[in-house]
């Protein structure tokens, strides 16, 4: 079965390639003529299919690129010249936003395309809609992308903060397309780590304070990233180079996804859980290989991830669980990962009688646990990121 | 398509970027052709590090906007393409890459990874779902900028980051008293913990280090391994096996493709263990998939160059009886002798079950290959290979029928016998000896009656020595006392001037006698241990020690 998504990918191609074409076509052909109705007919079916899905969608044309509904419309090789022609149009009358807010007749739609190819700015096009009446469709100005380059990357802190929310909107779009069943961009999970990456390799502080922002409606969210980002210190700690980095970031991030499996009700309990949501709790390293293997191809990123998911909760002495075989060596980036994923739920009152510890009190708990639950270089070098 | 006015720049600027741009176009074409050490790939990449040297002679930045079709410099086109495939534009923009930075000082090596980086998504080479995007962050080439767009622009999702990002800049400011702007470089320090940690020694350092030798692909396969079979061993995971399997089998893949042979038995191993496991049809298939996919051509031509035979053996096995055609196919390219011996054992061991496959190649067109399979039917031992091979006991090839013959000795089945018949009509004296020393092996009565009418002065006149000392032999053999009268009348035959012909048979009735080895035998070879003719004397003597050896006078 097709997602939303999915759809709008679909039926937004032929929405582009149909308007372009009836624009392109004004200029060659009189309005009364049959091939203009045709395609004008056309159209106005790709509108009421999005109307019929959304109610009301909008057209966005940022960087060149169409979006709706905020997807991105990308056209196959063959349609490239279309897609661009009509991109041009609207650039050219620094057009950025359609709104159609109900069905659109055909006439309308041929007047729209000669009022598009005849005006030379925005505002005329825009007056020239008002003066004709016409309802189902507004038009707007240009959009800008808040982009890398839109932020001075010699501003830490903005650049901190911009990483932040990054990862934080990267673990929720990955999260939700799990939900969805939608296939996860593996390579936005990484566009967006790299920037983080890149902030702690340039100045760790801002992150790490960062990570004592809490925002507990959003804790499946926020807790992730905070752990990829303390994660990513103490690989800094430790010297590993910045691709390595990079696929720590990623592996801490994911490294509690097998919980996009439990619901929601149970994860956000404030009360103790009952057994049997204890058990569904103690499954998601499980669980986490099962999404990860449906979401990924086989690559470096998939098996380190799997590996962080299954391992994050065993402790160096192979206590905790899932239960494993003995002689297991845990992986490095899983017990970085543990300590990080340990130490944010002991701050964030998440485990430890759901009591709230205080940073050092979590770190004194913490190294208790040296060379029993703990690497105990990694939890001296945690320890030394507070210093 | 770019039909704004350009930024207001000399012809000779654009013409140099231009020039750079028709360079890497060049370049990216003999990329694709030749390795980055090839010398003419080299020669390539310097003309266009040149360009790049001569522009920035004059400038310090070359910034290039990128559009779908295009490449912009200060709004100028400077490069155009609207092919499908090697197009830069159509690459860079198709990442949602849309200005890129080259900085004077920028390497030799620095264009060369950015030409590589082109070729690999110009390939769709990317792994690991990357992109020029994250490929070009990965390679950090220092004199290198580049600002790119993201697929998506959700509404909503933009409200909660900007609502994040204010509770961020809102809690900061709570935390330290202090806002962004004025935010101290080490902004911890404001939270201290006191807490007393050393810091860490070089040999605790070094020690993870050593541990962590990269990111080893070797080792991380084998990680994932491990998991994998540690989760199917350990519960019935229905619901995500397949995509286990499946995994698995790609990692058997990749262990051969990187002719980790020990890695891939391994995995063969555990999958053979765990089909134990988990015997629902489907799941049977699954499993039975991947190590069928581990018996394909490329995957057993990768075995036989790449390991001994104790190896080779032990993968074979793991395969089953479904890889036998490729298997047999592989026995056709085959030229080491050791390697070809073990295929041909362990085809053995599976025609025992499957020997329909067996038979199918005996169709082959190739006899050598037709040779080893009768060959190897023979080695299964098995009776129900004899009726394959009887269709190859008429091959034109005379080494295949030798082989088929040598095949039936080893099967000694009854319905062998019939086959043997019929090899003594071969035109080949080697197979006919062979089928009666078989035949001779049956003591069958009834065959002593085929065989007296080939023992025909005349017939055996046309035969060699050694090929009438076994017709006799056998029928000595095979006939008993009513054999006598036969060998006797042949031992007998004398003329005036006795030809070397009949001598040579008289010296093989007298073996033929001392295996019927009665007095009256024994009393008629004695009579011939003094003769002249050195063949029959010869024949008599040796005769007669046999028949003594063999006690019964």
């Amino acid at each position: 079965m097709e997602t939303f998504e999915e759809r709008i990918s679909k039926y937004g191609k032929s929405f582009i390639i149909d308007f372009s074409i009836l624009v392109r076509a004004v200029g060659i052909y009189e309005s009364t003529n049959e091939t203009i109705l045709q395609m004008a007919k056309r159209l106005r079916d790709d509108i009421e299919f999005f109307l019929e899905e959304s109610g009301e969608f909008t057209l966005k044309i940022i960087e060149g690129s169409f979006y709706i509904e905020g997807t991105r419309i990308k056209g196959g090789v063959s349609e490239i010249e279309i897609f661009t022609s009509l991109a041009h149009e609207f650039k050219k009358r620094s057009i950025g936003v359609f709104d159609f807010k109900s069905p659109v007749r055909t006439e309308d739609l041929i007047q729209l395309a000669y009022t598009l190819r005849r005006g030379s700015e925005l505002s005329e096009i825009q007056s020239e809609l008002e003066n004709k009446l016409m309802k189902g469709v507004t038009v707007g100005g240009p959009v800008f992308m808040q982009k890398e380059e839109g932020i001075d990357l010699k501003d830490s802190y903005a650049v901190a903060r911009r990483a932040y929310a990054k990862a934080f909107m990267a673990i929720k779009e990955t999260a939700d397309s799990i939900k969805s069943g939608t296939r996860v961009k593996l390579k936005k999970i990484k566009r967006a780590l790299q920037l983080l990456v890149d902030s702690i390799l340039t100045d760790e502080s801002y992150l790490t304070a960062f990570t004592a922002v809490r925002n507990f409606e959003d804790y499946s969210s926020c807790h992730p990233v905070n752990v990829s980002i303390l994660s990513v210190i103490l690989g800094k700690k430790i010297s590993l180079d910045r691709h390595q980095l990079r696929a720590l970031a990623i592996t801490a991030l994911l490294h509690d996804i097998g919980k996009t499996e439990i619901p929601a009700s149970i994860l956000k309990k404030k009360t103790d859980f009952t057994p049997g949501e204890q058990e569904l709790i103690k499954r998601h390293p499980v669980d986490g290989i099962k999404v990860l293997l449906k979401s990924f191809g086989l690559s470096e990123t998939l098996i380190l991830s799997m590996l962080v998911s299954f391992e994050h909760h065993m402790k160096l002495n192979l206590s905790g669980y899932p239960a494993t075989s003995d002689g297991r060596r845990l992986n490095l980036f899983s017990r970085i990962v543990s300590i990080a994923d340990d130490y944010d739920s002991l701050v964030s009152g998440r485990v430890y009688e759901r009591k709230q510890l205080s940073r050092e009190d979590a770190l004194k708990l913490m190294i208790g646990g040296s060379g029993t639950l703990y690497d105990p270089t990694l939890i001296k070098a945690f320890a030394g990121i507070f210093r | 398509m770019n039909e704004e006015p350009g930024v207001e720049v000399s012809e000779e600027e654009v013409e140099r970027v231009r020039d750079i741009f028709r360079a890497l176009t060049v370049t990216i074409k003999t990329v694709t052709i030749y390795p980055r050490d090839n010398p003419i790939y080299q020669k390539f990449a310097a003309e266009f590090f040149g360009k790049f040297n001569l522009f920035f002679e004059s400038y310090d930045e070359l910034s290039i906007g990128v559009e779908q079709y295009s490449l912009l410099y200060k709004g100028n086109r400077v490069y155009h393409s609207e092919e499908r495939n090697e197009n830069i534009a159509l690459l860079l923009f198709a990442d949602g890459i849309r200005q890129i930075d080259f900085h004077k000082g920028i390497t030799s090596e620095e264009i060369a990874d950015f030409i590589d980086i082109l070729r690999l998504a110009s390939r769709s080479e990317t792994k690991d779902d990357d992109d020029i995007v994250t490929l070009l962050w990965e390679k950090n080439i220092k004199n290198m900028g580049y600002s790119a767009v993201e697929d998506t622009v959700d509404d909503s999702l933009a409200v909660e980051e900007s609502l994040l990002l204010e509770g961020i800049d809102q809690k900061c400011e709570e935390v330290s008293n202090i806002g962004s702007a004025s935010y101290p470089s080490s902004a911890t320090t404001s939270v201290p913990v006191a807490l007393e940690t050393e810091p860490l020694t070089e040999n605790e350092l070094n020690g993870i280090k050593n541990e962590f030798s990269g990111i080893e692909e070797n080792l991380l396969l084998s990680s994932a391994v491990g998991v994998f079979f540690e989760l199917l061993k350990s519960r019935n995971e229905t619901e995500v096996f397949p995509e286990i399997i499946q995994n698995i089998g790609k990692i058997a893949d990749i262990r051969m493709k990187n002719k980790d042979i020990k890695g891939a038995t391994e995995i063969l191993t555990d999958l053979r263990k765990i089909s134990d496991i988990y015997d629902a049809p489907e799941q049977r298939d699954l499993i039975a998939a991947v190590i069928d996919n581990a018996g394909t051509p490329d995957k057993l031509r990768t075995l036989f160059s790449h390991s001994e035979p104790g190896d080779i053996r032990q993968y074979l096995v793991l395969l089953g009886t479904n890889s036998m055609p490729n298997m047999i196919h592989m026995l056709g390219e085959l030229q080491e002798m050791k390697q070809r011996k073990v295929l041909c054992e362990i085809l053995a061991e599976f025609g025992r079950q499957e020997s329909g496959v067996l038979s199918q190649a005996l169709m082959d067109d190739r006899w050598y290959l037709v040779r080893n399979i009768a060959m190897i039917l023979g080695m299964t031992k098995e009776p129900g290979a004899v009726k394959h091979l009887e269709k190859v006991l008429g091959h034109p090839n005379v080494k295949v029928r030798r082989e088929v013959v040598k095949a039936l000795e080893n099967i000694n089945s009854e319905d062998t016998k019939n086959l043997f018949r019929v090899a003594l009509n071969d035109e080949d004296s080697v197979i006919r000896i062979r089928a009666l020393k078989a035949l001779k092996k049956f003591k069958d009565p009834a065959l002593f009656r085929t065989l007296k009418e080939s023992a025909s002065i005349e017939e055996l006149k046309k035969r060699s020595f050694e090929e009438k000392r076994e017709m006799l032999e056998t029928l000595a053999v095979l006939g008993g006392r009513d054999v006598l009268p036969v060998l006797s009348e042949l031992f007998k035959k004398r003329g005036l001037l006795e030809k070397d012909e009949i001598t040579e048979i008289r010296a093989c009735a007298a073996y033929g006698l001392g295996l019927i080895n009665t007095p009256e035998a024994i009393a008629l070879i004695e009579k011939e241990t003094g003769s002249r003719k050195d063949i029959l004397r010869e024949a008599c003597v040796r005769a007669l020690k046999e028949s003594q050896k063999s006690g019964n006078v």
